[in-house]
């Protein structure tokens, strides 16, 4: 590893922003899901019916809130990509880190700290579901559920990337909503819980993920979207019935439609990486 | 001069280009506009060996330095040690600015950018830390505090011993004095004196003049370079207002035209401190009367 992609790692685990809005904000949510969002009315179910349950229910958490965790490190990697602009400009010219060394390690910096939230928010999930119904409930397929979260990242440091070059080549410093966008894409995201948008989910970046991360983390068939609208899986799952959504999203289509939405991020985020070549960076850097 | 071999990063790869040259900074006619307005308006300059651009706040000094650096659009032309700017990548150890910007690679302590930067431009660690050190700025700050979490002379004594560090062939410092006590003015200007390098560095304060007497001096106005004038010539010199047949330099400002003139009359250039000044002396009509020498 070398010193820039350890230090730029450290930087993005240890920014007192990033840690409260990827941690603590997070585990609000996971608090508010666990807590006061699952209910559980009547009779408990059979131990293997209940833990059926409270897997599908933990997937759900782990994969829509670790949207909003992803979602809250993006705009921090926006953030960080903004400020460093200038440094970055200086050291490609002026130092061993070239351009193509400064692009893949950035990446990788990036990506990896957006999975490393991520799977914070999975511990977060699993811990409070055990505090509460004293079950340990993992996810059953770990290594997808990572490798989708892999991808998840991916796709958010382009946005992010993207959205960092897109205030610089406006000229525009200080456009909050602009970089809360990954945020606000999670938001989006979240609402496809009760939200069912049919094939028109392939259109939208990130949600397919999400409901592989659920399908990975359950064992369920993936859906379009509309996980929680008129209680079709939870009535499915009390009767020990594998739930069949209304409308099943396709793997391969799911995956194509995040390759494609991560291409044409890149490609706009390196567009716009040649156009901010020489922009006035040091008027927008913190000081 | 000795030749050097100079690494630049082109899109089939590595190339290493021989170049025979001598360390230099050449701008051609660089023009930099920010906000909508022209900050620097034509400046043909060729910086090789010590350089002192001396100007009041607002004057260009610092665009000029970010321009050479590489961080603003201009128009113009900019070489370093015969290359134009733009083409310049992965040139280590060719230029090494003290402008803050710079250094936020990563949001990580002040210390571990010491390193990281040490590491990406070949630069000496130790050499860096013994120069803060002698500037008051210890090992264990850098290590609590981020770059931006120091305060703005910690932080200026921060780069510009990193800049020092890297012992590249041309080296900007922007303001290194500023916020320094005279100790450390003193301490610092001799490091300056003994860097092998190009030095270019830019300040509103006079004492410079007498603390680096064998400097060329520029002077900046409202975007436009003045000179070189050496600077043991103007630590005697005097402002007038107007112009004068026998002036070292003559500046047109806004608020007026005034020459710098060896021999009587007028007030002494080293007397003001600041540049800053000079509009106060143009403007205000008490004081006015003290550039009394030159002809409207």
């Amino acid at each position: 590893m070398t010193l820039y992609l350890y230090y730029k790692l450290k930087g993005l685990l240890t920014d007192r922003s990033i840690l409260f809005w990827g941690l603590v904000f997070t585990l609000f949510w996971v608090l508010m899901w666990i807590y006061a969002f699952t209910r559980i009315e009547g009779p408990l179910p059979p131990p293997e019916v209940f833990e059926e349950i409270l897997r599908v229910n933990t997937a759900l958490a782990l994969s829509y809130l670790g949207a909003l965790a992803m979602g809250s490190v993006a705009i921090g990697l926006a953030a960080t990509a903004f400020a460093s602009s200038s440094a970055v400009a200086f050291a490609t010219r002026f130092t061993k880190l070239t351009p193509t060394k400064y692009l893949v390690e950035d990446f990788m910096a990036g990506v990896v700290a957006v999975v490393a939230y991520a799977l914070a928010c999975v511990a977060m999930v699993v811990a409070a579901t055990y505090a509460r119904f004293g079950v340990i409930v993992l996810p059953e397929s770990p290594a997808l559920v990572v490798a989708y979260l892999a991808l998840c990242g991916i796709l958010l440091y382009w946005l992010s990337r993207a959205v960092a070059l897109a205030m610089l080549a406006l000229g525009k410093p200080r456009l909050p909503l602009l970089q809360m966008l990954p945020l606000f894409l999670a938001l989006l995201n979240y609402a496809t819980l009760w939200l069912d948008l049919g094939d028109k989910v392939y259109a939208l970046p990130l949600a397919p993920l999400l409901s592989l991360i659920v399908s990975a983390a359950s064992g369920v068939e993936p859906a379009t979207g509309g996980w929680l609208a008129e209680g079709w899986l939870w009535r499915s799952l009390a009767r020990g019935v594998a739930p069949e959504p209304p409308n099943a999203l396709s793997a391969p289509l799911a995956l194509a439609s995040t390759a494609a939405w991560a291409l044409a991020l890149a490609a706009v985020s390196l567009t716009l990486t040649r156009k901010v070549k020489g922009v006035a960076l040091e008027e927008f850097a913190p000081s | 001069m000795n030749a050097y071999s100079l690494e630049l990063r082109v899109s089939s790869g590595f190339i290493t280009m021989p170049t025979r040259g001598i360390s230099m900074i050449t701008v051609e006619n660089l023009r930099v506009k920010l906000g909508g307005s022209e900050v620097l308006r034509g400046i043909d300059a060729a910086f090789r060996g010590k350089h002192v651009v001396l100007g009041p706040n607002g004057s260009g000094k610092t665009t000029l330095f970010r321009a050479i650096s590489g961080l603003v659009p201009y128009r113009g032309r900019i070489e370093i040690d015969g290359h134009p700017l733009g083409r310049l990548k992965g040139a280590v150890k060719v230029l090494a600015t003290n402008i803050a910007e710079v250094y936020q690679l990563a949001p990580v302590k002040a210390l571990e950018l010491l390193n990281l930067f040490s590491d990406l431009s070949d630069a000496d660690p130790v050499r860096a830390l013994a120069l803060l050190e002698e500037l008051g700025v210890g090992e264990e700050l850098l290590a609590k505090r981020r770059l931006w979490e120091l305060s703005a002379g910690t932080r200026k004594a921060f780069t510009t011993a990193l800049a020092l560090a890297v012992n590249a062939k041309n080296v900007l410092l922007d303001e290194p004095f500023e916020q320094l006590d005279p100790a450390k003015k003193v301490k610092l200007a001799s490091e300056l004196e003994k860097y092998s390098g190009v030095v270019v560095m830019n300040t509103h304060e006079t004492w410079v003049l007498e603390a680096l007497p064998d400097w060329e001096v520029h002077l900046a106005f409202e975007g436009r370079l003045y000179g070189p004038i050496p600077a043991r010539k103007l630590e005697n010199a005097a402002i007038v207002e107007g112009w004068r047949d026998d002036a070292l330099l003559t500046i047109e400002t806004r608020a007026g035209r005034f020459s710098l003139v060896e021999g009587e009359g007028g007030r002494a250039l080293t007397e003001l401190l600041t540049l800053d000044r000079v509009y106060e002396l143009l403007t205000s009509a008490s004081v006015r009367g003290s550039l009394r020498g030159g002809r409207r």
